[in-house]
């Protein structure tokens, strides 16, 4: 890849990006959350790939997957599935196995996360060289979209008991849009033992104990009708009990 | 012992209102845990407390002093209960609600399935 000078269009200085997006029954947003990567992927010029990590979806997710790479090419849309349901940490790390990029974007399938923040995230990295860029939904013009008020209670006050007990040098820690450096994202998820989104929280309090730099930048998630997820006790005690495993731990 | 004690009270209020960089604590010489920095932490303030409220080391202390230490406990978690609440407050109520996002969405999905209908593909 010949390097360029910063012309909007072509931004070719060997920089590669994966986007890994662990699937599970995401039949009818697949097709739309690639389109949206490719274009503004393709409007920024970055180069690109985007890893499907499906998880034996039932809907079908995957013969979707499939249909996108004849249309996108074999080597814009990469395929990882795996026979069922096995975490996000190792999809991670099946993703990454035979990712070509040096930055890896993990970001939702559900379209909480628009990718129109992609180009933000890609500058952000380069203005700072951080380790890692993190979205964040509490600051700037960050936000949320079809949350009423306890959801947004519930949230804030989590994360403010995250912020007093773990000091984690960020935002945002439940968070899952993302930019890391490949290696980066590799040695952190090795690290990792939490499930669900307290995994998301570990890796930004290992991030910060490696003494990895991490930027932020503000993104909008927008809860889908597509799929209603109710914040019930269940959730909340889990999310408690994974806090203070951090905090007595780390 | 007094003043090393305020300092820090100082030094933690500080962290909570920048809240985005760990500022380092000047006393951690090793690397604790989150959990045993607090116990430090909350160690350190309440023997600097006990040590006055009890005239522990018989330095003689005016009785101002001794009044003024005596309710700090509770006086303490008092401020920083309502400062808390107060923080999450105002994060609740400055929550941005992302309705042009939303639109923008929507908007997107139908051009994306416009878009895609033309590739012949099955929804």
């Amino acid at each position: 890849m010949a390097s360029q000078k910063g012309t909007h269009q072509t931004r070719g200085n060997g920089d590669k990006y994966s986007v890994l997006l662990p699937t599970y029954n995401e039949r009818e947003n697949l097709p739309l959350i690639v389109w949206l990567l490719v274009k503004y992927f393709g409007e920024s010029g970055y180069n690109y790939e985007i890893i499907v990590i499906d998880d034996g979806s039932p809907d079908g997710t995957l013969e979707m997957a499939e249909q996108l790479q004849k249309i996108y090419g074999e080597d814009k849309i990469l395929l990882r599935p795996r026979a069922k349901k096995l975490g996000l940490g190792t999809a991670y790390i099946h993703g990454i196995k035979h990712a070509t990029g040096n930055y890896v974007f993990i970001m939702d399938a559900d379209l909480s996360h628009h990718p129109k923040f992609i180009p933000e995230f890609i500058e952000k990295q380069r203005e700072g060289g951080y380790d890692l860029v993190s979205g964040t939904r509490y600051r700037g013009d960050g936000g949320v979209y079809g949350w009423d008020l306890r959801r947004k209670l519930i949230s804030r006050g989590a994360n403010y008991v995250t912020q007093v007990l773990l000091r984690p040098g960020a935002s945002d820690l439940t968070g899952s849009f993302r930019l890391y450096k490949k290696e980066v994202l590799e040695s952190l998820v090795e690290r990792c033992v939490s499930k669900g989104y307290v995994f998301q929280m570990e890796m930004i309090v290992r991030a910060r104990q490696g003494n990895y730099t991490i930027g932020e930048v503000p993104i909008s998630f927008v809860d889908r009708v597509y799929g209603e997820s109710k914040l019930g006790g269940n959730e909340i005690v889990s999310f408690l009990k994974g806090l203070l495993t951090l905090f007595a731990t780390t | 012992m007094i003043l090393c004690g305020y300092n820090y009270i100082v030094l933690v209020k500080h962290q909570f209102t920048l809240g985005i960089r760990a500022l380092k604590f000047p006393i951690i010489l090793i690397d604790m845990t989150k959990l045993l920095e607090w116990v430090f932490g909350i160690s350190v303030i309440g023997a600097a407390l006990a040590l006055v409220t009890f005239d522990l080391l018989d330095m003689r202390l005016p009785e101002a002093c001794r009044e003024v230490a005596r309710p700090m406990p509770v006086y303490l978690l008092l401020v920083f209960g309502c400062y808390s609440l107060t923080l999450v407050a105002y994060g609740v109520a400055t929550f941005n609600d992302c309705e042009e996002e939303s639109k923008e969405l929507q908007a997107q999905i139908k051009e994306a399935k416009e878009d895609m209908g033309k590739n012949v593909l099955k929804k």
